[in-house]
């Protein structure tokens, strides 16, 4: 009970703070398609990635400063990143790989074999 | 910047917008103005900068201090693989250099960085004379 409480709390407060999108890129070659996400100050334990119904999304709560330190300049805001796309048929789930490095999120989704362009032969008459 | 990404969706509309990705977040972040941002604290003995350089490592950066400004400069490489289908270019590309006028003269040598998952932390020591001190105050003689 007070475990849930405290888990309600917890959505509650990442529920308050802003969600912004992060900055991606995202293309295509024949073989797979590659997003890649900015994601800075984020530890990995924060950052969640997930596969449903078809659609691919990005939560992640960056490290906030020490409370202690008073903010002078701030560009930076508060927020969690959060963002979703309705992913193509014809995509290989079990064979999507991602990484996260230097606060950057990659990831590589391959196509299925069916999906992949292939040239016929044309036979000679 | 993003009118030149949006006029490389409408080039490559085909495929991917029209059998792939339905975006229900159509619009671009827009939090960025200044890139890379930057944070600035003061935790009493330190100024604190914080600034975001995701995808870079540590040589990619740099950080010089003359006098009272802090100069932050580096490069993103980000190139993109030869013959694909560009999708969405929003992530910056660039050479930065932004300069900081600081309150408080440092101690330039004692100043200590580091990168944490794409956060850039730089501790910068006020200097002893920027340091408040109590002063005793002698009893005045009549």
């Amino acid at each position: 009970m007070e475990k849930s409480m405290q888990k309600n709390e917890q959505s509650e407060k990442m529920e308050s703070t802003p969600a912004v999108a992060p900055y991606m890129d995202i293309y295509e070659s024949t073989d797979e398609i590659v997003m890649v996400a900015d994601l800075p100050g984020v530890p990995q334990e924060n950052l969640e990635l997930k596969f449903e119904n078809n659609e691919i999304s990005i939560k992640a709560i960056p490290v906030s400063a020490d409370k202690s330190w008073k903010p002078r300049f701030r560009e930076i805001g508060q927020f969690r990143y959060e963002r979703a796309f309705k992913l193509p048929s014809g995509l290989d789930i079990s064979k999507i790989k991602a990484d996260f490095d230097h606060g950057v999120l990659k990831v590589v989704m391959p196509k299925s074999e069916s999906e992949k362009p292939h040239t016929i032969k044309i036979n000679r008459r | 910047m993003f009118g030149y990404s949006y006029a490389l969706n409408d080039q490559f509309f085909n495929q991917f917008r029209r059998r792939m990705m339905d975006l229900f977040d159509e619009s671009a972040p827009s939090h960025l103005s200044t890139w890379p941002p930057a944070n600035f604290y003061d935790n009493g003995e330190s100024m604190v900068l914080q600034m975001e350089v995701p995808g870079m490592a540590e040589e990619d950066v740099n950080l010089t201090i003359v006098q009272d400004v802090l100069t932050v400069s580096g490069e993103r490489k980000n190139r993109l693989p030869e013959g694909v289908h560009l999708h969405r270019r929003e992530r910056p590309v660039s050479r930065f250099s932004r300069s900081f006028t600081l309150p408080y003269r440092v101690s330039p040598d004692k100043v200590e960085a580091e990168m944490n998952n794409g956060l850039l932390t730089v501790m910068l020591p006020k200097h002893p004379e920027e340091q408040p001190r109590t002063i005793q105050i002698g009893v005045g003689k009549k």
